[in-house]
């Protein structure tokens, strides 16, 4: 997919991440200049120093006062943001349990960022875009916030939430000009997840073949698949979607793998 | 938008319409060796590996046209969808099939079977083949507004132009999108995200 962002200045958090640093790439590549944010500075920096005319940018997404400042410091650079990217996002790892021993810490930390943090981001950002009469946010869901999991309760529900609240700004922010819509990835291969999902032979795992049956496709999906589905939403060329929750997962929440 | 399909063949099934034809022309124009099939065309079409199909629903040609699906429309998809080889199948059909309008009742139905055969097909035809569709809202064509009862609660408050349908079908057709399968884009302004009037 050829796109020209070509000045457009994109704010995409969680840029550190798999996901982040690969769309940061394929965006910059595309002309976009990218400001990198994430609450790990230094991987921030990593991301944003290949990157043409990109800047890097500290960010805890639950402080309205670092997303005020990180604004601030973005508009005094460029003096615009095009395109928000709220990416950054956690899940539990620790504590695979039912509702019933999900510690409250934990429902405060995961609902605190992927929701939460989503909802101050964007309080943040969309002025600038209000202000010019144009701008495009694309929310970071996923599958489980569409087909429920066992064992993450806050992370479901905080998904769930982002996709409402997508729909929920689509239509608030459409007659000022801004497009809202959201994407769900499915299964990813990440650095982070590859040794879940492969053995040392480098076949899948056992419990992953299982779960791999449910997917169309039959492999989980690779950050550079998931970024050029972001690019699209971000194209100025696709200029009539909005409120939309896109799927990127291998045909996972199609229907039922009979 | 611009995408590669240099070398790969397109075929093209739907009636005549402005829509089915800027689709057709923008295949084309990105590489695309197009061929529109026959009308009531069965079983002569073959395709080779990584071909694509682009099945355009009478439905999209919006029901305030008058224009109800054709008769047999999903089973006509079902078997030009199961031609061997096929890369790639892209739907497109009315936003209706998301979701059902009051009185058009027939026509919802059907359209929501296109979008439910579009996902099917994705889990029977993978890994090999992708399956995805578009669900198009209101839209401006030939100064006329397809569909336009569906504006005063789209959250984008004017009917697309054919280009924006395009570039939806575009996406899905492009090979380097391909983590994608079973699914509906909706290109509809916000049409079918909630209540977008004031009250």
């Amino acid at each position: 997919m050829r796109v020209d962002l070509t000045g457009q200045v994109v704010f995409l958090t969680g840029a550190a991440g798999g996901i982040g640093s690969a769309t940061a790439r394929r965006l910059a590549a595309c002309g976009a200049r990218v400001v990198a944010a994430d609450i790990n500075l230094a991987g921030a920096d990593q991301v944003a120093v290949g990157l043409p005319d990109a800047m890097s940018v500290a960010l805890d997404v639950r402080s309205s006062e670092q997303a005020r400042r990180a604004v601030d410091a973005v508009l005094e650079r460029y003096g615009r943001i095009d395109v928000l990217i709220n990416n950054a996002g956690v899940n539990t790892f620790k504590d695979r349990v039912d509702i019933d021993a999900f510690p409250e810490a934990e429902w405060d930390r995961v609902v605190g960022i992927d929701l939460d943090g989503l909802f101050v981001v964007s309080r943040a950002v969309v002025p600038a875009m209000v202000a010019r009469g144009s701008g495009r946010v694309v929310n970071i869901a996923s599958v489980v916030g569409v087909t429920a999991m066992r064992l993450q309760s806050a992370f479901v529900a905080a998904k769930a939430g982002v996709i409402h609240l997508t729909r929920s700004m689509a239509l608030e922010l459409g007659p000022k000009g801004i497009l809202v819509n959201a994407l769900a990835p499915g299964s990813v291969l990440t650095e982070g997840t590859k040794a879940l999902f492969y053995g040392d032979d480098g076949t899948f795992r056992a419990q992953m073949a299982g779960f791999m049956e449910h997917v169309p496709l039959g492999r989980p999906g690779h950050v550079e698949e998931i970024a050029e589905a972001i690019l699209f939403l971000c194209a100025p060329q696709n200029s009539y979607m909005s409120g939309h929750l896109m799927m990127v997962d291998g045909g996972w929440t199609a229907g039922f793998m009979l | 938008m611009n995408i590669d399909l240099a070398g790969r063949n397109v075929l093209v099934d739907g009636s005549d319409g402005v829509l089915i034809a800027a689709i057709a022309l923008a295949l084309a124009d990105n590489g695309g060796a197009v061929r529109r099939i026959a009308p009531r065309a069965q079983a002569d079409i073959t395709a080779d590996d990584g071909s694509l199909l682009i099945f355009v629903s009478d439905g999209a040609a919006g029901a305030d046209t008058g224009t109800e699906g054709r008769t047999g429309e999903a089973d006509r998809l079902e078997l030009l969808a199961r031609t061997p080889g096929l890369g790639r199948v892209v739907t497109v059909f009315s936003a209706a099939g998301i979701v059902p309008i009051r009185g058009l009742a027939r026509f919802s139905a059907e359209q929501a079977g296109l979008a439910s055969l579009t996902r099917t097909l994705a889990m029977e035809l993978g890994p090999h083949t992708r399956v995805n569709g578009v669900a198009v809202g209101a839209y401006e064509a030939g100064g006329a507004v397809v569909m336009s009862r569906l504006l005063s609660h789209a959250a984008v408050k004017r009917p697309a132009g054919l280009a924006e349908i395009v570039a939806a079908v575009m996406c899905l057709a492009d090979p380097d999108n391909s983590y994608m399968t079973g699914h509906v884009l909706a290109v509809d302004g916000g049409w079918s995200a909630g209540y977008a009037r004031n009250f």
